[in-house]
């Protein structure tokens, strides 16, 4: 069994169930489909790197433990996303001073590419927008969720799903319209 | 606005962006795009807005360190393939090792037969060429100087090697009775020739001569006194070498992530040489396996990830080890030595080169050696090559024997 590839996500989830060494192949054939939208909802979400790959860990942790116990599995990442989700907003809560957007504009007289610079200003504007808003964001534009599968993911409905996605851009692209209109010149 | 109705054509816009568009909505939205400047404007935002969230490389790629402390949370062993996949090769465990790095073992298998058949060629050939020498050299001899009563002794003794004159540098004149021991024991001579009538001369096997330095003087008996052949022939009696050798250094780029617990020995090296017909130079193979850093871009579903890891690599490959005969008095008599070793890994081609010193003794066969060493390794990616070089400090010792 080392080409797992043939195997969808709930067959390989029912297989961290058996001999250790098929859950072993099983877990890292999971990790290698999954953890990078996982690591970029945390790094997103909570925009420190040291809690982001805490979270990282802690998600994959109790995935592991979450299949040990009887489970009926229908979507893996939906499930893995629900995990880190929760674990996310279990970090934002504890912080006591959350950084502000004026905290970030510091503007970087180095900086000459427009991409890493309207990249490190979406960056930011996350981080003002509201959470609902932003959790919708990186799960449609990082982790490449349909609207179906955010609001399985969410929990909420479909139309909730368009209005918060719809009203997050919209907040974005006002906090970066200066350098967006800007940019748009050239 | 409580709900998104899908006809204003902003929201039209975002669900076409999103693939999420009814069809009978497009021609409505793009009649809307075509009259409207601002709603243009509005899309050539939300693209660039995206465009700049797909180059979030940062994003995408969970640090080493991350994937190894799940792996270790979860109580998974940390396959390869977790550092394979990043260089864009798949499987794991000890095939995929053996898949990547059987040219190395070959090459280097073949240039250990290469190096042991050319040595052991060369010195063959050496003790054939004094053999065929001797006889030369006794026919010539035979016909020049001893044309008169030599020509009956060599009937006499058609394999005496008069040759050994010239070989042994008898002088021209010897006053005294000399000897030169025979181990075959041939039948003694006298006289030769006129300039050496009063030599007794006891012929010995043309394999076993030994030289004798000292001219103009008389031959002295064969003894323990006498240096052996092999030395002139610069062939030392110790022609093998294993080494062990351990390697620390920093590696370049620089890279945050550390090398996976669990994947067996580390930073070590095993060398096996074989001394060449050059003076004071090895040849041979070596092996094993050691950490380099990795970082390079890899496209996976039209994104962009960067992976940065710092892998223990299985290498393998020739080298040459050369030594000074000079020693540094001061450094407790130390021996400069150089090294350069290409080879290949499981990731790409790998070269070294070392410099320092050693300590020891030849005639135990014992030696230690501190030296600095560069290594190069060159690894592909997606049809992108990329480098990682090593700076440090390699340290160890060698048996010879």
């Amino acid at each position: 069994m080392s080409n797992l590839d043939q195997y969808n996500d709930i067959e390989l989830f029912d297989m961290l169930n058996s001999d250790k060494k098929t859950a072993e192949l099983a877990f890292a054939e999971l990790y290698l489909r999954h953890s990078s939208r996982i690591y970029a909802y945390c790094r997103r979400f909570l925009g420190n790197k040291d809690d982001a790959q805490d979270v990282f860990q802690d998600t994959f942790v109790k995935f592991v433990e979450s299949a040990k116990k009887p489970r009926s599995m229908t979507n893996v990442p939906a499930f893995l996303l629900r995990i880190t989700r929760n674990l996310c907003v279990n970090v934002k809560r504890k912080e006591k001073y959350p950084i502000t957007f004026e905290d970030y504009m510091v503007p970087d007289v180095h900086e000459n590419n427009d991409n890493e610079e309207l990249l490190k200003l979406i960056k930011m504007a996350m981080d003002i927008i509201p959470e609902e808003y932003k959790d919708i964001f990186i799960l449609r534009e990082y982790d490449g969720l349909s609207y179906t599968e955010i609001a399985e993911v969410t929990n909420t409905t479909l139309s909730a799903v368009k209005i918060k996605l719809f009203r997050a851009k919209q907040k974005i692209r006002e906090i970066l319209s200066p350098y967006l209109s800007e940019l748009n010149k050239y | 606005m409580n709900n998104l109705t899908g006809n204003n054509s902003s929201e039209m816009l975002h669900l076409l962006l999103d693939g999420e568009l009814a069809s009978v909505q497009e021609v409505p939205l793009f009649s809307a795009l075509a009259a409207n400047e601002n709603l243009r404007g509005e899309m050539k935002d939300l693209i660039a807005i995206r465009n700049s969230v797909h180059r979030d490389e940062e994003a995408f790629i969970p640090p080493f360190a991350a994937t190894a402390a799940v792996f270790q949370s979860t109580g998974f062993s940390l396959p390869l393939a977790a550092s394979a996949v990043a260089a864009g090769t798949t499987g794991g465990g000890f095939y995929s090792i053996l898949k990547s790095v059987w040219v190395p073992i070959l090459v280097a298998g073949m240039s250990a037969f290469i190096t042991y058949f050319l040595v052991s060629a060369n010195y063959n050939q050496q003790i054939a060429s004094i053999k065929s020498g001797i006889q030369k050299n006794y026919a010539v001899n035979n016909a020049q100087s001893n044309a008169g009563n030599s020509g009956q002794i060599m009937n006499n003794h058609p394999t005496a090697p008069k040759v050994i004159i010239k070989y042994v540098k008898v002088p021209a004149i010897i006053s005294s009775e000399s000897t030169v021991s025979n181990a075959d024991a041939l039948p003694t001579i006298e006289p030769i020739a006129d300039n050496i009538s009063s030599t007794r001369i006891h012929y010995q096997n043309p394999a076993s001569i030994h030289l004798n330095p000292i001219l103009n003087t008389p031959f002295k008996p064969m003894s323990s006194a006498y240096e052996p052949m092999y030395a002139k022939l610069s062939i030392h009696p110790k022609e093998y070498m294993f080494i062990l050798r351990g390697l620390t250094g920093a590696t370049v780029p620089s890279v945050n992530a550390s090398t996976p617990a669990g994947s067996g020995l580390s930073n070590i090296s095993l060398g096996f040489y074989f001394l060449s017909p050059y003076n004071n130079i090895h040849i041979g193979v070596e092996g094993g396996q050691e950490p380099f850093s990795q970082n390079f871009v890899n496209t996976e579903g039209g994104r962009k990830f960067r992976y940065e890891q710092r892998p223990n690599v299985v290498f393998g490959g020739v080298g040459a080890i050369g030594k000074l005969n000079s020693k540094i008095d001061f450094l407790y008599d130390a021996q400069p030595f150089g090294q350069l070793f290409v080879g290949g890994s499981e990731l790409g081609p790998l070269g070294k080169m070392m410099a320092g010193l050693t300590w020891g003794s030849d005639n135990l066969g014992l030696n230690a050696f501190l030296a600095l060493e560069g290594s190069f390794l060159a690894y592909q990616n997606q049809s992108i090559w990329y480098t990682s070089q090593k700076f440090g400090i390699t340290y160890g010792f060698s048996v010879q024997f």
